[in-house]
């Protein structure tokens, strides 16, 4: 971790987004936070290093957004971690194309842990 | 007004019909045997008639006999002028008297005797031969009636001679009554002389008078002064009526004869037998004038004649007669009796018939009342599938929805099989894919009842949801019951509780995840600052979101489970390796128990890891709990070459027989029997774990004993490799 990481939240709960910044601020990442509809603007736009994505989102599912991202010509190597309250997410998550998923509530060690392997890739 | 009501007498008249004929044949008996016993009667009385009139004629005939005998030897003695007792004698023999006349004593001749000329008469019989002949009683002076002969000359006629007949009383009347009428008489009752010390000495003399120049004077005067004699016939009433009935021939009839117009018993002359005691059947009387004598004969029937006609056919078959006619009536009123009650009874039944059928008809009645008051849809089908019946539910929705109120493609009439063939699109594809099926198996008697839930999206478009409940009838000919219950309603309620349900927990996961995000960010703060106190309550906090969590997640899995959209993620893997991960992790978890594990198998299963986790752990969770006096949970995993099986064992309280088949049921939860109360839990756990084995092609089976412990074990197919 000798640099700081951008790592964006995107969930529709800003609690959610808030608890789980602070956690990896805790551990010496860079946050960002949203929890609105323009998902795709806000990615374009940080050009996160990591992004952990909600599936349930207000106006649109976190896998198509997943998908769009996997498939775009710049974005597509930012490695997403999807994020569900459901249980039968890993043979979504992987038809997303999603990197990691994590099932709500989730464990934030388990947590940091995907996100440190993710990103000493 | 009053109504004839002819059925009412008629029923009167046909149920005394068998006293009708019993009376009628009766009658006809009596009649018939009144007739032939009045007839035979009758013909008795005739005969009866017939023989008083022989009886009156024999003593008629016998009586002219003796006043012909009386007039020949009057001729005689005209004709002869000096009779001689010689003379006279001779004439007598000549008529064999005892023999041709055997009633008759004798023939006598008495003579009017002048006193002046008694001692000359005397003298002339003394020199006759007759020495003691004397007239005698010497009673009267002015003329003496002595007989002179009487014949046959026996001892008892020769004691007679002399005796003056004027002397007595009767036979003077007589004799008296005879100059004047010029006639013969019949004398009164008399002793004869001929037997005085005799109990036959009752007798008559039969009186003729002899005039002087040998014929009757014209005047009584003349007839006075011109008397000469008589002759006379003495003889007893016994020899006389002897010789009536030896003309007569039988004795049919017994006579009572009365000298008189009376019965007088001091006048009984005669009594022809003794008839005892017999009381006579016909009884006659009659008076008959001898020569001016009446004499009463009283006839009675003997009882020899009347036993005699008794045994006559017609007489004799009286009795037979009289039993058939009473046999006949008997039969007539048994049969005819049988009639009537067989009529009776057919009366009976067929007014039962007509009961039964009104009972069937409201019971009809009632079943189309029943059927129609039902909101559910109800058809009642043949043995061909064809609709004979439907209730008015049935009829408005097929109307409603399938067409128009009088056509529409589910009417009586309609077949069904065809229906559903032609037009699968109708009940939708659930109904087209599985009604049909079931259906059909119960036309055609494979199945008893089928049940199944469909969806029909009707013509307005919008989706009803139906119960389909099908009976197969068991009476011949077969048939089927046909009951569709709308159950759109519930359907509705149920999804709506399954989304509830789904949304809720997606809710209550989410400020879960954030307060336990929150937390764990707040125990590394704390460590890092090196605090010690507060890092442990912390600790006690995750602790509790995570049971809510585990809730929650149960909850969503009942309503992915009901809503049928639990899906399984299915990947090989060990089984054993997965039961000792999470034996590990729950040996972390749990202070309190020793998680004894046997792992001999390294079979493979295809099955979702993440769910048989669950199950595994929900085990071993509940062997923990529900044994908090125990130790140690043994956890064993073994195979059979087919089937991979992981058992937990506990050793606490176990579970009675009775509440183990709820165990797997939504909601149940084990009640702790010392204090009366529950374990904490919604009781979704079992019902979850089974619902998982069961979709993954496994089982769960639950052993267990009161106070020694139970057993949960899961068996999953082994994949075999290729």
């Amino acid at each position: 971790m000798k640099r700081s990481n951008l790592v964006l939240v995107i969930d529709d709960d800003p609690a959610i987004v808030d608890a789980v910044r602070m956690l990896l601020e805790l551990d010496g990442f860079a946050t960002e936070g949203y929890s609105g509809s323009d998902v795709l603007g806000v990615i374009t736009r940080l050009r996160p290093d990591l992004i952990l994505l909600d599936v349930w989102l207000s106006g649109t599912d976190g896998r198509a957004v997943c998908q769009t991202v996997k498939r775009h010509a710049t974005l597509n190597d930012i490695p997403i971690i999807l994020i569900s309250a459901g249980k039968d997410l890993s043979e979504s998550a992987k038809n997303a194309g999603a990197d990691d998923f994590i099932e709500k509530p989730f464990d934030m060690d388990t947590l940091l842990e995907k996100v440190h392997r993710l990103l000493s890739v | 007004m009053i109504r004839f009501d002819w059925n009412f007498y008629r029923q009167q008249i046909t149920n005394s019909l068998p006293l009708q004929v019993a009376i009628a044949g009766l009658l006809i008996t009596a009649t018939m045997a009144i007739y032939i016993y009045a007839s035979g009667r009758e013909k008795e009385q005739l005969q009866f008639q017939n023989e008083v009139e022989h009886v009156q004629r024999a003593v008629t005939e016998t009586m002219d006999v003796y006043l012909a005998l009386l007039r020949a030897t009057r001729g005689y003695i005209y004709t002869h002028e000096d009779i001689t007792y010689e003379s006279f004698s001779d004439f007598v023999a000549e008529l064999q008297l005892r023999q041709v006349y055997p009633g008759v004593q004798g023939i006598g001749y008495i003579e009017v005797v002048d006193p002046l000329r008694k001692q000359q008469l005397e003298q002339t019989l003394h020199s006759q031969g007759w020495s003691d002949f004397s007239i005698h009683p010497l009673q009267n002076e002015r003329a003496y009636y002595p007989i002179l002969y009487l014949e046959p000359p026996d001892q008892l006629n020769q004691t007679a001679l002399g005796f003056d007949m004027y002397s007595q009383e009767v036979r003077r009347a007589a004799m008296e009554l005879a100059r004047d009428s010029g006639e013969a008489v019949l004398s009164g009752k008399t002793t004869l002389l001929q037997q005085p010390d005799s109990a036959m000495q009752t007798g008559f003399l039969f009186v003729l008078p002899i005039y002087a120049g040998n014929d009757t004077p014209d005047t009584v005067e003349e007839r006075r002064q011109r008397i000469r004699g008589y002759v006379y016939l003495p003889f007893r009433p016994e020899d006389f009526f002897s010789e009536v009935y030896k003309k007569n021939g039988s004795p049919r009839v017994n006579i009572i004869v009365y000298d008189g117009e009376t019965e007088d018993a001091g006048a009984l002359l005669y009594t022809s037998s003794e008839n005892g005691t017999h009381k006579s059947r016909f009884r006659a009387r009659g008076v008959i004038y001898n020569a001016s004598r009446p004499w009463t004969v009283v006839y009675q029937s003997t009882a020899v004649s009347e036993a005699v006609n008794d045994t006559l056919p017609d007489r004799r078959l009286l009795p037979f007669l009289i039993a058939l006619g009473l046999a006949t009536t008997t039969l007539l009123f048994f049969i005819s009796r049988t009639l009537v009650l067989a009529r009776l009874k057919a009366e009976r039944i067929q007014l039962e018939l007509m009961q039964s059928q009104i009972a069937l008809q409201s019971g009809e009645e009632l079943t189309r009342m029943v059927m129609d008051s039902l909101p559910a849809l109800i058809a009642v089908l043949d043995g061909k599938g064809t609709i004979v019946s439907t209730n008015s539910s049935w009829s408005n929705f097929m109307a409603t929805f399938y067409g128009s109120e009088t056509t529409h493609p589910f009417s009586v009439g309609d077949n069904i099989k065809v229906r559903l063939k032609t037009n699968t699109s109708l009940m939708g594809e659930t109904f087209s894919a599985r009604g049909r099926e079931g259906l059909e198996k119960l036309l055609r008697g494979q199945l008893q009842q089928f049940v199944l839930e469909y969806p029909v999206t009707v013509k307005n478009g919008e989706e009803k949801w139906f119960l389909l409940v099908a009976s197969a009838l068991k009476h011949e000919g077969g048939g089927v019951v046909v009951s569709s219950t709308d159950i759109t309603k519930l359907k509705r309620a149920d999804q709506q509780k399954e989304e509830f349900l789904s949304i809720a927990s997606h809710e209550l996961k989410t400020p879960i995840t954030s307060a336990r995000a929150y937390v764990q960010v707040l125990q590394k703060i704390l460590l890092q600052h090196k605090n010690k106190k507060v890092a442990p309550v912390l600790s006690k906090v995750l602790n509790q979101i995570e049971k809510m969590q585990l809730l929650i997640s149960d909850l969503l899995d009942v309503s992915k489970i009901e809503a049928g959209k639990l899906r399984l993620n299915k990947q090989v893997f060990v089984l054993a390796e997965l039961v000792s991960e999470v034996a590990e992790a729950m040996q972390l978890a749990s202070e309190t128990h020793t998680v004894r594990l046997r792992n001999e198998s390294t079979a493979q299963v295809n099955a979702d890891r993440e769910r048989i986790g669950q199950v595994i752990t929900n085990l071993i969770d509940n062997a923990i709990k529900y044994s908090p006096e125990a130790d140690v949970v043994e956890v064993v995993c073994i195979d059979d070459g087919t089937h991979v099986q992981m058992s937990v064992t506990d050793f606490g309280l176990g579970i009675p027989k009775k509440d183990q088949k709820y165990l797997f049921k939504r909601f149940y939860r084990v009640r702790q029997m010392s204090q009366g109360g529950v374990y904490p839990g919604l009781g979704l756990g079992l019902y979850i774990c089974n619902e998982i084995m069961q979709r993954s092609g496994g089982t769960l089976l639950v052993q267990s004993k009161s106070e020694v412990g139970s057993t949960f074990t899961f068996r999953l197919p082994i994949l075999k490799e290729t």
